[in-house]
Parts: structure tokens; C-alpha cells; sequence
């Protein structure tokens, strides 16, 4: 074989080679290709998410309302004066009146 | 003649290949038709009910519900009546009443005549459709503490310096006794000896911390001092409940579980309604009742009478009375979020 034969040779394979690429059976090979891959992959992420986060959701409600249990029942209670509830009052009605006070 | 024959064969292929482009761009071109008319004919004959009854497009792209149009929120409203409609198997309403001229709404409790007996809790979660089961979501709790021999003039007592600070009690005697947790007490019956009861909730806040940190402003507080949610815009960031300092928002952490056969069909677009996984809820003072001038689930179940409601505007309203004449006190007012709830002895 010479140097030139093995040249055009070469040179046939390579353009068989774009042309698979750029062909419509390359391009919807590569499609579906891509596809799959997207979808295994979101399905993959989605188990990991749910295996990782999950949670018992009354454990999670307890865990929520419990820690307040405890530093409410610890509060002081302050008992308001008379002036402290007309002073309230007073500023409830006005800020009613006037919201953007 | 292998010429003419090579020729026809690459002729043969051409209009093969031809062929073939043309059937796949008739192919494309006629999917995307069918796929086109297939919708359009979808939306037209299934007609606006069904596809409203499932309300998922609808809902996920309207609008923030403060700043709807009144046409908008009927929409959405009747949307929502549709689904859940269908959903629950029984006709369901979604009211949207507007807060009413002229009302603040305030709430007092008589610490004094609360027996912890809870109904008011059973009552609240019948009436607003909370989650009854993993999780069993309760938006008021009562807390159970135990009573301490507090008297103000043994303060100082105990302490070999009298300037020292002191919370109730003394160094020998505890003015209340926290028993962790205890708002999932059973007992046979109540009130236990030697106990009392808090009962917790909302506290309606004039300014609420849980308003102010929300990033997409889905609470507010409504013009009668009602803080509320609305759930289609709330994105699950937690960041109210993590900013209430009276740990009065619950989240879904699951899907609620709410039986058919439970739930209450009379519900506010901002109040009851039925929420979803992933959002924040909490006590809305039964707004689908109270802006229809009825009392509170809570406030008509208590048996012993110790919860009161009424317009802190309207100064012979019950609250009114209460902050002129009785003993109050109020959680955490140093944090000046002006709870609207108050509790009160005789």
C-alpha cells in the first residue's frame, strides 16, 4: 500500500467519522444518549434527596414546638400597671387610625 | 453502461434519502400539530371546570393575594372551591372577606379560670382543618406548670445580699417549676392538684417579627391586627417561624392529613382553608368566623368561660373592659411586638 492509498484511506475514515457526527442518526443517537443521561441522572438525585431528607414530619413538628415550651414556661410574667394598659390602649386605637404612624 | 447503473443507483438513494427527510420533517411538523391541536382542543373540551378543578396552573402562577385585583381573588377563590370540592367530596366554601372598618381584634385569657382541659385545642383543630395525624398539628397548646408558693415579700429572702436578682421564688422555693414538654399531658382528670395552665397561641402581634422577616411577604397583618398567611405564596423558608418568639407557627413538614370525612367545608382564602406540604400556618383568630361576627372556636368551646374576645376599639367591648379592670400581663412584652393577647386574673 502506498503513502498516497493510505492517505485517501485515512481520509475516507475520518469523513465517515463526521459524517456519523453530524448525520441525523448521530444527532438523534446523541439525543437519546442525552436524554437517558439527564434522566437517570435527575432520577439518581432525587433518591439521594429523599433518602437524605428524610424526616419523621411529627418528630420534625416537635422538634419545632417543644425547645418553646420550655423557654415560655421559664418566662417572668410582669403584671402591667394601669398607666401601661391606658398607654396601650391609646396606641392601639391611634395606630389604627393613623397606620403609618 | 456501469455508468448509467452506478448513476440510477446514486439517483435510487437520493430520493430515499429525500424521502426520508421528508417523512421525518412531516413527521415533526405533524406531531407538533397534533401535539398543538390535541392541547388547544384539550383546554377548549374538557371547559374551564375540570381543568380549574385541578387548579395546579392556576395556582402556581397567580398572583400574591394583597396585591389581587377583586376579579383575581374571585378567580382564585373559585378555583379553590372547585378543588377542594373534588377533593373532599363535599361542597366546599373559600370565603374572602375583607377585614371590617372600624375593628381591632384582641383576645384575653383568665389564667385563673383555665382548667387545661384542651378542648379548646380539639376545637381549634376541627374548626381549622390542621393535619391530624404524623404530623398532628395543634396551633394552641397548654402548657401545664406546676403552682410555686410565690409571695412577693419572701423575694429577698435566701440571700445573704438582697440586691441580688431574682426571678420569682427564692433559693429554696421555686415560684413555678417547668415541666419540659408537658403540653401532651393526660391525666384522668383536670385541673391536676398543685397545677396550673397557660394555654399558648397567635398572639396576633401589632408588630409581628414574623411579618418583617418573610422574604416574599406572604404574612401580613391585616387591618384588624389579624397576622396572616397566604399559603399559595409561601416558599417554606421557615423564617417566621423562626423569628416568633412565642413559637406560634407550625410547618408542614409533610403532606396534612386531613380526613375527607373532618373536614370543615366553611373556609377563608386566609384563614383554614386546607394547606399543603411545605408551607407555614398558625392560629388566624378563626377569621372565617370572626369577620361573620362569631366568636372563636376556642372562645365557644372553653367550659369554663376564661377565654374572651372582642374590638379593642369599642371601649365597652369585653377585652376593652378586662385591660381597664382586671390584673394583666402579657408574654414577652419587653420585645415590643405589642401582642394583642392577653392574659388576666381577677
Amino acid at each position: 500500500m502506498d503513502k498516497k492509498e493510505k492517505d485517501s484511506r485515512e481520509q475516507i475514515g475520518i469523513d465517515n467519522m463526521v459524517k456519523a457526527r453530524s448525520s441525523r442518526r448521530g444527532f438523534l443517537k446523541k439525543a437519546i444518549v442525552g436524554a437517558v443521561a439527564v434522566t437517570a441522572t435527575a432520577a439518581v438525585a432525587k433518591k439521594t434527596g429523599d433518602i437524605l431528607l428524610k424526616e419523621d414530619p411529627q418528630q420534625a413538628y416537635l422538634n419545632d414546638v417543644l425547645p418553646g415550651d420550655k423557654v415560655l414556661s421559664e418566662m417572668q410574667y410582669i403584671e402591667m400597671t394601669a398607666g401601661e394598659k391606658k398607654t396601650l390602649v391609646a396606641r392601639l386605637v391611634k395606630n389604627y387610625n393613623n397606620p403609618e404612624a | 453502461m456501469s455508468d448509467i447503473n452506478d448513476k440510477d443507483k446514486k439517483n435510487q438513494v437520493d430520493e430515499k434519502e429525500t424521502s426520508r427527510r421528508e417523512f421525518l420533517k412531516e413527521a415533526a411538523g405533524g406531531t407538533l400539530s397534533a401535539a398543538t391541536l390535541a392541547a388547544g382542543a384539550g383546554a377548549l373540551l374538557s371547559g374551564k371546570d375540570e381543568a380549574e378543578a385541578k387548579a395546579t396552573w392556576g395556582e402556581w402562577f397567580q398572583k400574591n393575594y394583597r396585591i389581587m385585583t377583586d376579579e383575581e381573588k374571585k378567580e382564585a377563590v373559585d378555583r379553590l372551591e372547585k378543588r377542594y370540592s373534588e377533593e373532599y367530596g363535599k361542597k366546599t366554601s373559600v370565603d374572602s372577606t375583607p377585614a371590617q372598618e372600624g375593628v381591632l381584634f384582641g383576645y384575653a385569657l383568665n389564667i385563673q379560670k383555665c382548667i387545661g382541659c384542651r378542648r379548646c385545642v380539639y376545637a381549634c383543630v376541627k374548626e381549622n382543618n390542621q393535619s391530624r395525624d404524623n404530623p398532628e398539628i395543634q396551633w394552641i397548646r397548654v402548657l401545664k406548670m406546676e403552682k410555686g408558693n410565690f409571695l412577693q415579700e419572701n423575694m429577698d429572702k435566701g440571700y445573704p445580699d438582697p440586691a441580688g436578682i431574682q426571678v420569682g421564688g427564692n433559693a429554696y422555693q421555686n415560684a413555678g417549676v417547668v415541666l419540659e414538654g408537658e403540653h401532651y399531658y393526660e391525666p384522668e382528670q383536670v385541673p391536676e392538684k398543685g397545677h396550673f395552665y397557660l394555654p399558648m397561641q397567635c398572639m396576633q402581634c401589632e408588630k409581628p417579627p414574623c411579618v418583617k422577616v418573610c422574604p416574599v411577604r406572604t404574612t401580613y397583618r391585616e387591618p384588624d391586627g389579624i397576622v396572616v398567611i397566604d399559603y399559595n405564596w409561601c416558599i417554606g423558608c421557615r423564617m417566621c417561624v423562626s423569628a416568633c418568639p412565642y413559637w406560634a407557627r407550625r410547618f408542614n413538614w409533610g403532606e396534612p392529613n386531613l380526613p375527607a370525612e373532618e373536614m370543615n367545608p366553611v373556609t377563608h382564602y386566609l384563614g383554614n382553608r386546607p394547606r399543603m406540604k411545605g408551607v407555614a400556618e398558625k392560629c388566624t383568630f378563626c377569621l372565617q368566623r370572626t369577620r361573620q361576627g362569631r366568636y372563636t372556636a376556642c372562645v365557644e368551646v372553653c367550659p369554663v368561660g376564661a377565654r374572651k374576645f372582642g374590638n379593642l376599639l369599642d371601649p365597652e367591648s369585653e377585652v376593652r373592659k378586662i385591660l381597664e379592670k382586671k390584673r394583666v400581663f402579657r408574654l414577652k412584652a419587653e420585645l415590643n411586638t405589642y401582642p394583642k393577647f392577653f392574659y388576666f386574673m381577677d
